[in-house]
């Protein structure tokens, strides 16, 4: 069970976050202050630390720099209301591992856990990355389905490359608009279905094992889910 | 230290050096002055000298008529001057003492000048009469081994001296009154219109920003202020009112869906449901929450540019690049509406910017043309480096174009107007303004071009070299 350490100073959104996160499976242990905060982090080992960024007492930040130098290299979300370009470098540059400004959806936020718990994610040996028949070889930079080789265009093949990498894990739109086009700015993340429809005409249509799968409220998820699923 | 205006500063330093340069050159003269007394008297006695060796040659000092002689040279310079001589013989024994020598006890310098014509000269102060003035006392040797030696009371030069000093002692102070009288006066001459400004420049605020400071026209330095003055007021008006403008817009943005919702959630607890009527309702208010979340999204972004890039937020940018990227992610949703969404002529521009805003603003025009541009449509995205060192990216489309009274008006903030927008709902309506914000943002701006009924061209011109 993913242990996680939640830092939020509003009351209702600690309330229910934490709720959400517990449904989820997840072993949630919150915070209202960065004091509070930083002695839970120091006193047991969490998996991930979901912070805000604007605490009463000190911020995020600043919390998350005290731990780095105490050595607790935990992986960590920032939560913020403030999007300014210099708050996003900041964060980052401080060893975050992704930034979520509010107000964002619970989906989001859930699909941005999974993806940084699950961020030991080794390259393949052997360059390959594949599910069920189909294959991607990044070295030749070739795709294959069932031994037929298909043609992508670069950022096709990147974002294939991307579901597969977090292949059975749901990944929303804002996160391929971040990771595949390199963008913060999620105003046409909704043109990502477009992307993904165009992907899943090479990929699945000629074959009866789908493996692009529509989240509803989230995004997509890339897996086999055996014949006809 | 406590504070001091600049006009009392700069009337105390102006003194200050007024007065240092008056007493340097009062210190110098007197001086000068001094010596040059000094030097008559010495010129004086030396005359005398001459006379006595000269006449020394004719009448030997034993000769009862020397004593008359130089009993007349002695009163002819008056009592004033107190002339006085002596004699020595070549053992350097005094033979003759007359005038205020006489009895002085004033005997031969240690050293007895070299030649004939030189003279040894000495200021001394005579025992008796302690402290008075001192005489100079001018020796000379004679032919046959002997020395004369003459003496002047000094008083009457030491006296002339000193009394140009004092005359510069009394004319000091009244100067430096004079000289902080003159500052005070010069200074507030020309710090008088400063004092206006800051008057104007108090009175301006949030409220009473019409007013402006007065400008001479005289174009010195002090017009100048106050024209740029007036460009930061007219600067701060233009913000405050597009602020006043923004807020109420977004306001106005936000309470209707705000309004709906209320309505929706009110009236969904009015009474008893079932699951599904309730299930149903909060999905649709989630719905709108996620539409609100959007729309102060867009306000944030469109915030955040209009705060500026700062530079150190710049990066060197290939601008074809990121047209060619914004190209690429819109062309399949093009294809989708059956529009041509083509990449033209593109030359190769680098920019200081922020890559993701610049990626933003081209995706904001190029959204914009495939929303009025009618099935069967064609848009070209084009980026041409001007000779005076902008990239010029244009988005033409084959749309539905603008009216020329619209121009201006469509990149307000919720500035929807437009017939046949296809989309409504809070976030709508800023794109074209955070198009235009960014354009500024890195020193350039966003401009239309559009025929009704045929097309509109949008230009983001982007400087090469960074706004300073």
């Amino acid at each position: 069970m993913l242990r996680i350490l939640y830092v939020e100073d509003d009351a209702t959104a600690r309330e229910y976050i934490e709720k959400g996160l517990t449904e989820q499976g997840y072993q949630v242990t919150s915070a209202g202050d960065a004091q509070g905060g930083l002695a839970l982090a120091l006193e047991s080992a969490f998996d991930l630390l979901i912070l805000d960024v604007m605490l009463p007492d000190s911020d995020g930040f600043e919390l998350l720099k005290t731990l780095r130098d105490k050595g607790v290299d935990t992986p960590a979300i920032f939560l913020t209301a403030r999007s300014t370009v210099s708050d996003r470098i900041r964060g980052l540059n401080l060893g975050a591992d992704d930034y979520l400004v509010k107000p964002f959806a619970f989906a989001e936020l859930l699909a941005r856990i999974s993806a940084v718990a699950r961020r030991t994610l080794s390259e393949p040996g052997d360059g390959k990355l594949g599910c069920a028949d189909l294959e991607l070889d990044l070295r030749r930079h070739a795709v294959t389905r069932g031994g037929v080789a298909i043609e992508l265009t670069p950022k096709e093949f990147a974002l294939l490359e991307y579901l597969l990498r977090h292949q059975g894990q749901a990944i929303s739109r804002a996160m391929i608009t971040e990771k595949v086009w390199g963008y913060g700015f999620d105003t046409y993340s909704n043109l990502i279905d477009v992307h993904i429809n165009h992907l899943r005409k090479k990929v699945d249509r000629a074959y009866p094992n789908k493996l692009i799968h529509t989240v509803k409220g989230v995004g997509y998820v890339l897996e086999d889910r055996g014949q006809g699923g | 230290m406590t504070r001091l205006s600049i006009g009392a500063k700069w009337t105390l330093r102006y003194t200050a050096v007024m007065l240092l340069a008056v007493s340097l050159l009062a210190t110098y003269t007197y001086l000068r002055i001094d010596q040059r007394f000094h030097q008559d008297a010495r010129f004086l006695v030396d005359l005398q000298l001459k006379e006595l060796v000269d006449t020394l040659q004719v009448v030997p000092v034993g000769d009862p008529a020397l004593q008359g002689i130089l009993e007349r040279s002695i009163a002819a310079a008056g009592p004033d001057l107190k002339l006085g001589f002596q004699v020595f013989d070549a053992e350097g024994k005094l033979v003759l003492a007359q005038g205020s020598l006489d009895g002085a006890g004033i005997g031969l310098p240690d050293e007895l000048p070299g030649d004939l014509d030189d003279r040894a000269s000495r200021d001394v102060q005579f025992p008796k009469e302690a402290g008075s003035y001192p005489y100079l006392v001018l020796t000379r040797r004679l032919p046959d081994g002997g020395a004369v030696q003459g003496s002047v009371y000094l008083r009457r030069f030491v006296r002339n001296a000193r009394g140009v000093r004092d005359i510069y002692l009394w004319t000091l102070p009244l100067a430096m009154i004079f000289t902080l009288a003159l500052g005070t006066w010069l200074v507030r001459g020309s710090l008088r219109p400063i004092a206006g400004m800051t008057r104007t420049a108090r009175r301006i605020s949030a409220t009473h920003l019409e007013e402006t400071v007065p400008t001479t026209g005289s174009g010195d330095e002090l017009d100048e202020l106050a024209t740029t003055l007036n460009q930061m007021i007219e600067r701060i008006r233009h913000s405050v009112e597009r602020m006043q403008r923004f807020s109420a817009n977004a306001a106005h943005e936000l309470r209707t869906p705000l309004n709906a919702l209320r309505s929706r959630l009110e009236v969904t607890l009015e009474q008893d449901r079932t699951p599904d009527e309730y299930r149903k309702a909060l999905a649709e208010t989630a719905e709108q929450v996620v539409a609100l979340s959007e729309a102060v999204h867009a306000m944030m972004r469109l915030a955040q540019s209009e705060a500026g890039l700062p530079a150190e937020h710049r990066v060197p940018v290939a601008v074809a690049e990121v047209l060619g990227e914004v190209v690429d992610f819109f062309e399949p949703l093009a294809a989708e509406q059956g529009l041509a969404l083509t990449l033209g002529r593109v030359d190769e521009a680098t920019i200081a910017g922020e890559p993701a805003w610049l990626h933003q603003c081209f995706a904001n025009l190029v959204d914009n043309a495939i929303r009025y541009t009618p099935e069967g449509g064609a848009i070209r995205a084009e980026l041409e480096l001007s000779e005076d060192g902008a990239a010029l990216v244009r988005v033409g489309d084959s749309g539905i174009g603008i009216e020329p009274h619209e121009r201006e008006r469509i990149f307000e903030p919720y500035h929807r107007v437009r017939e046949g927008n296809p989309r409504t709902g809070p976030g709508a309506g800023l794109g074209l303004a955070l198009a235009r914000e960014i354009a500024r943002a890195h020193g350039g701006d966003v401009t239309v071009d559009s025929q009704p009924g045929r097309g509109s061209t949008f230009t983001v011109r982007l400087p090469l070299a960074p706004p300073a």
